[in-house]
């Protein structure tokens, strides 16, 4: 057998033995031509039409709904890792994959951004009223400016967190999500949770977790943020 | 696109009459996400997986339509719209996810077929009987070679014994057989 029939066949065979594709993006030199193309085509349609394969298993519809439920639920439980890290690797343990998690192209796994981000810690830093309270009091983040940096403050537990609005990527400026409590980057839908710990990205490598930046609440309820001096 | 075995046969075959009772939804809505989510999973996870054929990459496409899907829909929609907005999701994380994976879109969903995957009821999925037509006209053994891989579930090794063949054999004919499908299907259209 040839080695454009080989590796037409790798495409095919991780199919139809019930495999994922091969995770990752295909390299350059490996994507099917229009003939394998065509075959593969034929090969996902054949596999589709296996008698009743089509329906999901309990498992997994079950799983999906409760992760789904605490995803609706987050303003009170913000994520020690990433829900589709937790749902990929429990897919992937169900389906006998071993290996399989790293490797899923679809949902990155932030690996050592799991830990606390730092605190920003300007050498000559001032801290400046950004907000008050009330601008906090639905529970989603505020979007703030300065002179020296674009940042969200969000209410966490009894307290505040504050972040810097910039994604840690290439240093698009994050958008607030209300509806799911997340921070989103536009360029390449990066998700961090109000933290700053990254939540999902399809990037390689992950980019790391949003400094967070120190944060205070005055009595008069105004709150502070320590900035930068102006640029 | 005309020579994707995993669409309608015809684009817009639908008659009139179809296309009118596809559109016609109740105006009612859901209560929460939990009923958004209970009346639709299936439903979105049997059209994905006719498009990508596996149960993982399945899985994978229906959670990522739910998780992107929850955050911007409202309760508040209407069932049609709802489902609208699924169908919509589905197509644009299908074309991600082949644009990811090999830069080419190689299955997509044409709107009306997401449509009636999401009616109610869902339509009874053609993947068998189109696999069926895809294999009649093969010569036997290439027919044979394909059910036994692709509808029968049979491993390579199981294949070959069953047809009396080596496994060498076995993967050219298979490779042969997808071609020939492919040239057939493509020649139709």
């Amino acid at each position: 057998m040839n080695r454009r029939t080989q590796r037409a066949g790798r495409l095919t065979n991780a199919l139809v033995d019930g495999e994922a594709l091969p995770a990752g993006r295909v390299p350059a030199g490996r994507v099917p031509d229009d003939e394998d193309l065509a075959a593969f085509r034929i090969a996902i349609a054949l596999r589709a039409g296996r008698p009743a394969a089509d329906l999901p298993s309990e498992e997994f519809v079950t799983r999906l709904r409760q992760e789904l439920a605490a995803d609706v639920d987050i303003a009170r439980r913000p994520p020690a890792i990433s829900r589709r890290t937790v749902l990929a690797g429990a897919v992937a343990a169900a389906a006998g994959v071993a290996g399989a998690m790293a490797d899923r192209a679809l949902f990155q796994h932030p690996g050592a951004e799991r830990a606390v981000p730092r605190a920003l810690d300007p050498v000559q830093g001032q801290w400046v009223a950004v907000a008050s309270e009330a601008d906090l009091a639905d529970g989603t983040a505020h979007r703030f400016e300065t002179a020296g940096l674009v940042g969200f403050l969000a209410p966490a537990g009894s307290g505040l967190t504050a972040v810097s609005g910039v994604c840690t990527h290439q240093g698009c400026l994050l958008r607030g999500i209300d509806t799911t409590r997340r921070l989103e980057c536009p360029c390449h839908m990066s998700m961090f949770a109000y933290d700053g710990t990254l939540v999902g990205s399809r990037l390689h490598p992950s980019p790391p977790a949003l400094p967070r930046l120190q944060v205070r609440r005055r009595d008069d309820g105004t709150i502070e943020v320590l900035v930068p001096p102006p640029v | 696109m005309t020579d994707d075995p995993t669409g309608p046969e015809e684009p817009g075959s639908s008659t009139g009459e179809d296309k009118q009772r596809l559109h016609i939804v109740g105006d009612e809505g859901y209560g929460n996400w939990d009923e958004i989510y209970l009346d639709n999973v299936v439903r979105v996870y049997r059209l994905l997986f006719s498009k990508v054929g596996n149960r993982h990459d399945a899985e994978d496409l229906t959670t990522e339509v739910f998780l992107a899907a929850l955050g911007p829909m409202r309760v508040s929609a209407s069932r049609g719209e709802v489902r609208a907005y699924l169908a919509a999701t589905c197509r644009t994380v299908l074309a991600t996810y082949w644009r990811h994976r090999l830069g080419l879109q190689v299955t997509s969903i044409d709107p009306d077929l997401a449509a009636s995957y999401l009616a109610d009821p869902p339509a009874e999925s053609d993947a068998p009987a189109r696999a069926q037509r895809l294999l009649e006209g093969l010569p036997d053994r290439h027919r044979r070679i394909l059910e036994l891989r692709f509808l029968e579930a049979c491993s390579i090794k199981e294949a070959a014994r069953e047809m009396g063949i080596s496994v060498a054999n076995a993967k050219v004919l298979q490779h042969r057989a997808l071609r020939m499908a492919a040239a057939a299907h493509g020649a139709k259209s």
